[in-house]
């Protein structure tokens, strides 16, 4: 890649004093599964928000890291009040905003917009680009010269104005999603939800919108919440990350202690098997076991026990899981001399777990009737959706 | 699509092409037309079409009809439409108990033998000299669209509250709604430019059913008084005597025919150019 992504600004540090920008505690979704067409009855749920606390602070980029179907969108959309969430609460700055109504949030929307993952649906066809970006404008009631100051936007966000009068079929994904962020700075927020922003484009075009992205943070003094699959985005442009998995927060930490000192088996997973830039050489992988389980029906205890190379090695029986990880759910706790860094587990990695957990996975075993591949050797095959996910999907940025 | 041009063109200048060939639409013509028997005379050359059971000119009726049939698909068409897309608006995106009742007065509407129930209508209208309503509704054009359009909005209904349901489930919903719109202007900012092409389509498909339903109510004595000349109402005159006069409901007959299928055609072209799924 030619393009440089330039890092966010300020230190990676994991605490920042004051109160957050937007505070959400105990976030709980649950998504009925119904049958029947005329007597809808739920017949289950999905548990896509398992107790969530999320804290952003204005100026900082929170990512949020995870694989497809953990939670992050009905994250986002809950922090955004497009969900309402089955439990839990939203604060923003200071202010509970979970029980507002849509009118008495029209206010808090000035200062908390969103950017969609799909440059092709989040813009309506039927619609110009001026009339797109002006709508925000509109529905607020900004006096004066909305033309203007949509082709303001536009430029800033590195659009020609000229195209004020085009739709969106026919500008490309990249352009699209500049249509998107120019929508979402209308108002002036203070924070940007980014839900998977590049994630539909090209990795060269990857580049030059999260450079966008972050002169408008260093410009603005803008917070991001910033959403991706993919830790090699997430981490160049967050000061501060959360781990999803199965919609709860495994580990949370600052950016460069997260990488440096993943505490949770599932962080360090993933970071074997993104790959690292930086040092220019793919470090093994560490394979995890099975399918991510559905959020129908989440395991008992850890969510991530039946997938868990760790739990398999403090059992010392690598068909074995301690039984306080498949009964007691483990709820985030402080890393001891790590400030600001939290890991939700009974027994976070220490040093040399990692050599040991690949060690362990040499042979062919089963956890709780999930097929377990062993060995690491051969990364083609399809056993581990999400490792190869992660992998394949990096940018390399 | 150059048939219907033609047909709106005759239906604005009726009184012109009329005063060309020298007929009015209700003028006599018994001592030319009419034989000794008091039965109407074929298509000459000064009659192209032919003359009716009254001495008038076929021809020049069926110019005129063309305003009736006209302007009843266009209204009740568009009195259907205005009402199908709101109300399908409003079911689709609010859904709840909105959805409900609406589905099921539609679902009632349509489940009504329209025939049966628009004979009973025009007739209690039609018993009175001042109407019914008030005198505010009389037999003719009006009513005729009035009741075409009551019984057909639910069809319009059904298709845009099904389009709406799809419709709101995009981001780009989402987006005005982060952005602080409200139902209204989500409904009629966002998604309704959304359903054009649907409406236009089925739109189409919907002026030929009231084109018929017109004529079909002509034919039984119920549609426009016998002084505005319309094709059901040829048809339906020339129907007593067609064994000694065929031109009287060939004509007509045939222009019916094509009016409608012209109208289905442009239907069903207009879905294939606006319907991005079909493949072209
Ligand atoms: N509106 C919805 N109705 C039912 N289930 C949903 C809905 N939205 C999301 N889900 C489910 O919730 C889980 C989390 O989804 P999501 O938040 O979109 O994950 P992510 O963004 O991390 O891929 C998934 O299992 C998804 O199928
Ligand atoms: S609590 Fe147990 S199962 Fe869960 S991540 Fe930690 S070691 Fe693995
Ligand atoms: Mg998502």
């Amino acid at each position: 890649m030619s393009e440089q992504v330039s890092t966010t600004t300020g230190p990676a540090t994991a605490s920042d004093g004051g109160t957050p920008l937007v505070r959400a505690r105990g976030l709980v979704k649950r998504f009925p599964i119904t049958r029947g067409i005329i007597l809808k009855r739920a017949v289950g749920h999905i548990h896509a928000l398992q107790g969530v606390d999320l804290d952003i602070h204005a100026g900082r980029t929170l990512g949020v890291v995870g694989e497809s179907g953990c939670g992050k969108s009905t994250a986002a959309r809950v922090v955004a009040r497009l969900l309402d969430p089955t439990s839990g609460t939203v604060e923003y700055e200071g202010r509970d905003i979970t029980n507002l109504s849509r009118r008495q949030l029209v206010p808090i929307r000035r200062g908390v917009q969103v950017v969609f993952q799909d440059p092709y649906g989040s813009l309506n066809p039927r619609q110009s680009v001026g009339q797109i970006i002006s709508t925000p404008l509109r529905v607020h009631g900004v006096k004066g010269d909305r033309r203007a100051r949509v082709q303001e936007l536009m430029e800033q966000v590195g659009l020609n104005p000229e195209h004020y009068n085009r739709y969106p079929h026919e500008f490309s994904g990249g352009q699209r999603q500049r249509i998107g962020i120019a929508r979402a700075l209308a108002l002036e927020p203070r924070l940007i939800i980014c839900d998977e922003p590049v994630s539909a484009l090209d990795v060269s075009i990857q580049a030059q919108v999260l450079n966008l992205l972050a002169d408008l943070q260093r410009d603005r003094g803008l917070a991001y919440m910033f959403i991706s699959h993919d830790l090699g985005v997430v981490r160049h442009v967050s000061h501060q990350i959360a781990v999803m998995y199965l919609g709860n927060i495994v580990e949370r930490a600052g950016r460069d202690q997260l990488y440096d000192a993943p505490k949770h088996p599932y962080t360090v997973a993933l970071i074997s098997a993104a790959p690292t830039g930086e040092r220019g050489a793919r470090t093994r992988r560490l394979l995890l076991a099975g399918d991510v389980p559905s959020p129908a029906d989440p395991p008992t205890g850890c969510a991530f026990h039946p997938r868990c190379p760790k739990a398999r090695l403090v059992s010392g029986d690598a068909g074995e899981v301690p039984e306080r990880c498949r009964a007691e759910k483990p709820p985030l706790t402080p890393v001891d001399g790590a400030e600001g860094h939290e890991v939700a587990c009974w027994y976070p990695i220490e040093a040399g777990d990692e050599e040991r957990m690949r060690e362990i996975q040499t042979q062919d075993i089963t956890i709780d009737g999930h097929d377990v591949a062993g060995g690491g050797s051969d990364p083609g095959i399809d056993v581990q959706p999400a490792a190869k996910d992660v992998a394949s999907d990096s940018t390399g940025l | 699509m150059g048939f219907i041009v033609l047909l709106v063109l005759v239906a604005l200048f009726a009184g012109p092409l009329a005063s060309l060939i020298g007929h009015g639409p209700n003028e006599l013509f018994q001592n030319d037309m009419l034989d000794d028997f008091g039965l109407p005379k074929g298509p000459n050359g000064d009659f192209l079409f032919g003359a009716d059971a009254s001495g008038r000119d076929v021809l020049v009726r069926m110019i005129y009809g063309t305003r009736v049939s006209l302007k009843v698909g266009l209204f009740a068409t568009l009195v259907a439409v205005g009402i199908g897309v709101v109300l399908g608006l409003l079911a689709g995106y609010l859904g709840g108990i909105v959805d409900t009742i609406l589905s099921r007065i539609a679902e009632i509407i349509l489940s009504l033998p329209i025939l049966l129930f628009a004979i009973g209508i025009v007739t209690a209208c039609g018993a009175s000299k001042e109407g019914c309503a008030r005198g505010y509704v009389k037999p003719g054009v009006t009513l005729v669209v009035l009741i075409s359009a009551f019984f057909t909005w639910p069809v319009m209904y059904r298709i845009v509250r099904g389009v709406v349901l799809s419709l709101r489930e995009r981001e780009f919903v989402d987006a005005a709604r982060s952005v602080g719109a409200g139902p209204f202007t989500i409904m009629f900012r966002e998604i309704l430019p959304n359903l054009i092409s649907p409406v236009i389509v089925y739109a189409s498909l919907m002026v030929p059913q009231a084109i018929l339903f017109e004529a079909y109510l002509s034919f039984l004595g119920l549609g426009v008084p016998d002084s505005i000349p319309s094709w059901g109402r040829m048809i339906s005159d020339g129907s007593a005597i067609y064994d000694v006069a065929w031109w009287l409901i060939v004509f007509p007959g045939i222009i019916l025919l094509l009016t409608v299928l012209a109208f289905n055609l442009l239907g069903d072209g207009l879905r294939d150019a606006l319907d991005p799924k079909s493949d072209r």
